[in-house]
């Protein structure tokens, strides 16, 4: 990956949201975002959408015993 | 920790009338059809309170019945892929309004810049945010709102993801990938423009 593609410094952003990056990703992932800013914005941005679902519903503590399905 | 004893059977049934909207929307952004929102959202609080001697106390009492929601809606996504309700998942890569966020060469394309929102906290504390969030994921294609209702807001892992939905996770990743992208962009338009 190119580190100027924005494009594709977007989908690993996202994907460290599901997955731990590995660590040339994530290097690639840091470099690129030391060069753009509305890359920075954008993966603010996706971590506050990451966290509208705890925010929307009220997420419960662990070992609540009426935990909802995908509790850890 | 205490266990709640404070609240009496009045008390939980106004939090129910002023929960019930948000669950209704949570419903809503889960099976993409009003009225079975409706009917899943009537079924949780009818089971709210014929279990109401089961609430611990641990947990809020909005995020328990949030939770017997869950399960409710989890059923029902099951039943309505069962039936055929849901259009096949493609694993077509290419996506035209994702391509026309950047150009050629990766960058981001001038129109589609992400621009700053401020303070992220305040976001969740503004009603316009919630009405925007709800109608940028009710404009997504269904299944990628799907995917990424059971990411975020049920809070499922991809893994359990793909066994619900039948699809690998690297294609959810795309999927999720795509949602954010698509939902950044909405939002962005629809609240920043009231803000302004």
């Amino acid at each position: 990956m190119s580190m100027k593609d924005c494009k594709a410094a977007t989908r690993l952003m996202s994907k460290q949201l599901d997955t731990p990056l590995t660590s040339r990703e994530r290097l690639t992932l840091r470099f690129h975002l030391l060069l753009c800013g509305a890359c920075r914005r954008c993966e603010k941005q996706f971590q506050l959408l990451h966290r509208a679902g705890e925010h929307f519903n009220q997420a419960p503590p662990r070992n609540d015993k009426n935990d909802p399905p995908g509790s850890s | 920790m205490t266990v709640d004893t404070s609240d009496t059977m009045e008390d939980r049934h106004a939090k129910l009338a002023a929960v019930r909207p948000r669950l209704l929307s949570f419903a809503r952004l889960h099976l993409r059809d009003h009225a079975a929102a409706e009917d899943a959202v009537q079924e949780a609080l009818i089971s709210a309170i014929e279990k109401n001697d089961s609430f611990s106390g641990r947990s809020g009492y909005e995020t328990w019945v949030f939770g017997i929601l869950k399960y409710k809606l989890l059923d029902q996504m099951r039943q309505q892929k069962r039936m055929g309700r849901w259009e096949p998942f493609s694993d077509e890569t290419n996506d035209e309004a994702i391509d026309r966020m950047f150009l050629q060469d990766g960058h981001w394309h001038e129109a589609s810049r992400p621009q700053a929102w401020g303070d992220p906290d305040q976001a969740f504390e503004n009603e316009h945010f919630w009405q925007v969030f709800d109608a940028c994921m009710l404009a997504l294609p269904d299944n990628v709102a799907r995917v990424f209702s059971l990411r975020e807001l049920m809070g499922l892992s991809t893994e359990d993801i793909c066994k619900e939905v039948g699809i690998k996770e690297t294609n959810a990743w795309v999927i999720l990938h795509r949602a954010r992208l698509k939902l950044r962009a909405c939002i962005e338009k629809g609240w920043l423009e009231e803000i302004a």
